[in-house]
């Protein structure tokens, strides 16, 4: 009994704890290289949880935004009847996924000072604007009509390139990156992702033959012993 | 024995044809019944329809008492009359309002204030010299001969395109001939012979012609004959790929070269208001299929090269509406090499709605005063009741739609159907501005096709006009609704942009109301946290 109240407080002050460092997300938005600086070197700042949090909270925006979005800004009808909550998850957080790893690896042979726990959290709390534009999007899509969507596309393209402005800031800053070798690492790190995906693809692929191939197996075989 | 089987069977095919004509008597009504009717959806999917248009009674040359040759190319309606252009017999048939036949127009006699004129026999040739051209010395100028298009004015003044007698008769119903325009050159042809195939006749009097080999649009004629201008030439597109080739071509290879020229109109009609309606038969494919044939959502509203029917206006551009989810371009599966081919237009005066006529496949598509699509009817089959073979002239009359068809040499009537009808009360109470009178009309509409998309946008742009005369927020809810289920996102966001205006005006005070407690609250904490903050650092100090 004593371990499980013991363990509910500590899992409160930890709870308390992140939201307090989480504060500091907003702190990076307006000073992103200070602050991107802090997070890496501050052990007070670092927050893996929170940044867990952050990726969290922007697969929820995205598919608040997806399901909220006002009729003149949907691509098709009756596409918000058709929610599949992992395939939104995965296409919100993935890109920000491949790009941790992609970048941790490049960067790890370009002597980055980044660890991969450094590298996830810059990047989770990059993801800050995208997640605070796609909840702000939501009640300005139901308020604009055709005329004055000039407004909405705006700030989806604003939305996009501060996040990924965001992104590479804190790479930069991660690493201890000149600019020009920052552009290089990212590039770099695209290529990775694609890389990536290729390979899982492949595996994808290779897995399926093997199943195939393992339960065309198993089928024949009982075919011969029914026989 | 042999007899009982033998009456036996007699008495069983008895009644079988008794009981196949107790089905037949027994049939679904007109406009519920299915055939392989069809409209498209909002996403240019076919999805089946009611029977908009039924043939009722299908004309050939023993109607009319002619013999043989009969060749039915051209049709106009007026006055409750519809006059016919055999161009085989070489004659004008007028049939009254329940097709019987009233008169026949074939030879020519003059009035009492004028004279038919000897045949135009000059041809200028390549060197700018008049020649007599030997055939025409062969032809009666007392007779039609091969006329291919007609025109009748409200007054029952007839003008009819005498082609291979070169020349435009202006006639009564008796053949009285008050007018003659032959000789026509317009100055910029080489060896030119005036074969006029098509025309209108606007209030002024001026003709408007589709003649023989010209392809720079149609000769404007002005009522005392004279050759005024080319006018409404289609647009020809402009090709990348043939450009450059042509830069590099020798004199020789250019030669072999398709010239791009812009097409031939296939027949024109002319509303009161003077716009010009015109079918192009013998299409610009590519630039069809590029310009016009839209893929996934949204129509193309551009009005470029291509397009298999236009609205001319006077000034002789093309201002055909083309607001609906896709152009009005017949079929939506029409490919490069599949091009529809429009022979023929008629025009609904009160509201606009125009059917034309493909040939290809014996169809004829209705469509509003926006470009929407609201009907399909006809259909090709060589020789069954009611197809149609070779499609070649259409005309509206009273609420009946005539097609002729120059493969079986007859002449097909359609009646409409109920469902048509109330389409058509519809749309005219739309285009006419009678809000009240359309949403009940195509609230019925919707009765007989619930999944008629334009019928929700009528129902949504009458709401619409309505809820803005009494500025009825309620009212705006619906229309959106409406046209949210017709996915017209240009009137949703009209009517949300209205909806938006008057209920901002409506709770204005709670707005200004709300800001102001506000923007009270957060001075009122910013100077709370102050005070506070000064406390504290007083007990610090201490």
């Amino acid at each position: 009994m004593k371990s499980i109240s013991s363990g509910l407080k500590k899992f409160g002050a930890g709870t308390v704890e992140m939201f307090k460092r989480l504060k500091y997300a907003f702190y990076i938005l307006a000073h992103p290289i200070d602050g991107f600086f802090d997070l890496k070197n501050d052990p007070k700042r670092r927050t893996v949880s929170g940044s867990i949090f952050l990726l969290v909270m922007l697969a929820f925006s995205s598919i608040v935004k997806r399901q909220l979005t006002g009729y003149l800004f949907t691509e098709s009808t009756g596409e918000q009847l058709y929610l599949n909550v992992f395939m939104e998850v995965f296409k919100a957080v993935a890109p920000f996924l491949l790009f941790t790893i992609a970048n941790w690896c490049f960067t790890s042979l370009m002597d980055g000072d980044g660890s991969l726990k450094d590298i996830f959290c810059a990047t989770a709390f990059a993801t800050l604007p995208m997640t605070i534009c796609n909840f702000l999007l939501v009640p300005i899509s139901n308020f604009v009509s055709l005329e004055e969507e000039s407004i909405y596309v705006f700030i989806v393209g604003f939305s996009f390139v501060w996040c990924y402005g965001m992104v590479f800031l804190g790479m930069m800053v991660t690493h201890q990156y000149s600019v020009s070798k920052a552009i290089a690492t990212a590039i770099l790190s695209i290529v990775g992702i694609l890389v990536i995906i290729f390979i899982a693809v492949l595996v994808f692929y290779l897995v399926s033959q093997v199943v195939g191939f393992i339960s065309s197996l198993y089928t024949e075989i009982s075919f011969r012993l029914n026989e | 024995m042999k007899n009982h089987v033998k009456s036996l069977l007699c008495l069983v095919m008895l009644v079988v044809m008794l009981a196949s004509t107790a089905v037949t008597s027994f049939a679904l009504p007109m406009n519920t019944e299915i055939t392989d009717n069809y409209i498209y959806d909002y996403y240019g999917a076919s999805v089946k329809a009611p029977v908009a248009y039924k043939a009722e009674k299908v004309f050939s040359k023993d109607d009319f008492g002619i013999l043989n040759n009969f060749e039915p190319v051209d049709l106009f309606a007026r006055n409750g009359k519809i006059y016919v252009v055999d161009k085989g017999n070489s004659q004008i048939l007028i049939l009254d309002e329940d097709y019987n036949l009233l008169k026949t127009v074939k030879n020519l006699k003059d009035s009492a204030e004028y004279k038919i004129p000897e045949l135009y026999q000059w041809v200028i040739d390549g060197n700018g010299d008049p020649k007599a051209d030997p055939i025409v010395a062969t032809l009666n100028k007392n007779i039609l001969n091969k006329p291919e298009g007609i025109f009748v004015t409200n007054d029952g003044m007839i003008y009819v395109c005498d082609t291979e007698n070169r020349r435009i008769v202006i006639c009564d119903e008796d053949g009285l001939v008050y007018n003659v325009y032959q000789g026509i050159s317009p100055s910029v042809l080489d060896n030119y012979v005036f074969k006029p195939l098509k025309l209108t006749v606007d209030r002024t009097g001026a003709m408007q012609v589709v003649a023989y080999s010209v392809n720079r649009g149609l000769l404007e004629i002005s009522s005392d004959g004279e050759f005024r201008t080319f006018f409404g030439a289609p647009a020809v597109s402009f090709d990348a790929t043939e450009w450059f080739w042509r830069l590099i071509a020798s004199e020789e290879q250019k030669k072999t070269l398709i010239r791009n020229v812009p097409t031939e109109f296939s027949n024109i009609c002319i509303d009161s208001k003077g716009f010009i309606y015109s079918t192009i038969a013998t299409i610009d494919a590519e630039a069809m299929v590029s310009n016009y044939v839209t893929t996934d959502d949204g129509a193309t509203g551009v009005s470029g090269a291509g397009a298999p029917v236009q609205k001319l206006s006077p000034s002789g551009t093309d201002v055909l509406r083309r607001n609906g989810m896709y152009s009005p371009i017949g079929d939506l599966e029409v490919t490069m090499f599949n091009p529809p081919q429009m022979v023929d237009v008629a025009v609904e005066e009160n509201s606009g709605r125009y059917s034309i006529l493909d040939a290809k496949t014996g169809r004829f598509f209705t469509y509003d005063i926006d470009g929407n699509l609201l009907y399909i009817a006809g259909g090709a089959s060589s020789n069954q009741f009611g197809r149609i073979k070779t499609a070649a002239s259409i005309a509206l009359f009273g609420e009946d739609i005539v097609v002729s068809d120059t493969g079986n040499d007859t002449i097909t009537v359609y009646k409409i159907t109920e469902y048509a009808r109330t389409i058509n009360k519809a749309t005219s109470a739309s285009a006419n501005g009678r809000y009240e009178e359309a949403l009940v009309e195509w609230q019925k509409v919707l009765d007989y096709n619930s999944n008629l998309y334009i019928a929700y946008t009528g129902l949504g742009k009458a709401q619409m006009r309505i809820s803005m005369a009494e500025s009825d927020l309620e009212g705006y809810e619906q229309a959106l609704e409406y046209f949210k289920y017709s996915n017209e996102k240009t009137y949703y966001s009209k009517t949300f942009k209205e909806l938006r205006k008057d209920s901002l005006s409506e709770n204005f005070g709670f707005i200004v109301a709300g800001i102001g407690v506000v923007v009270v609250g957060i001075v009122a904490l910013y100077v709370v946290s102050k005070v506070k903050k000064k406390k504290n650092g007083e007990r610090g100090a201490k």
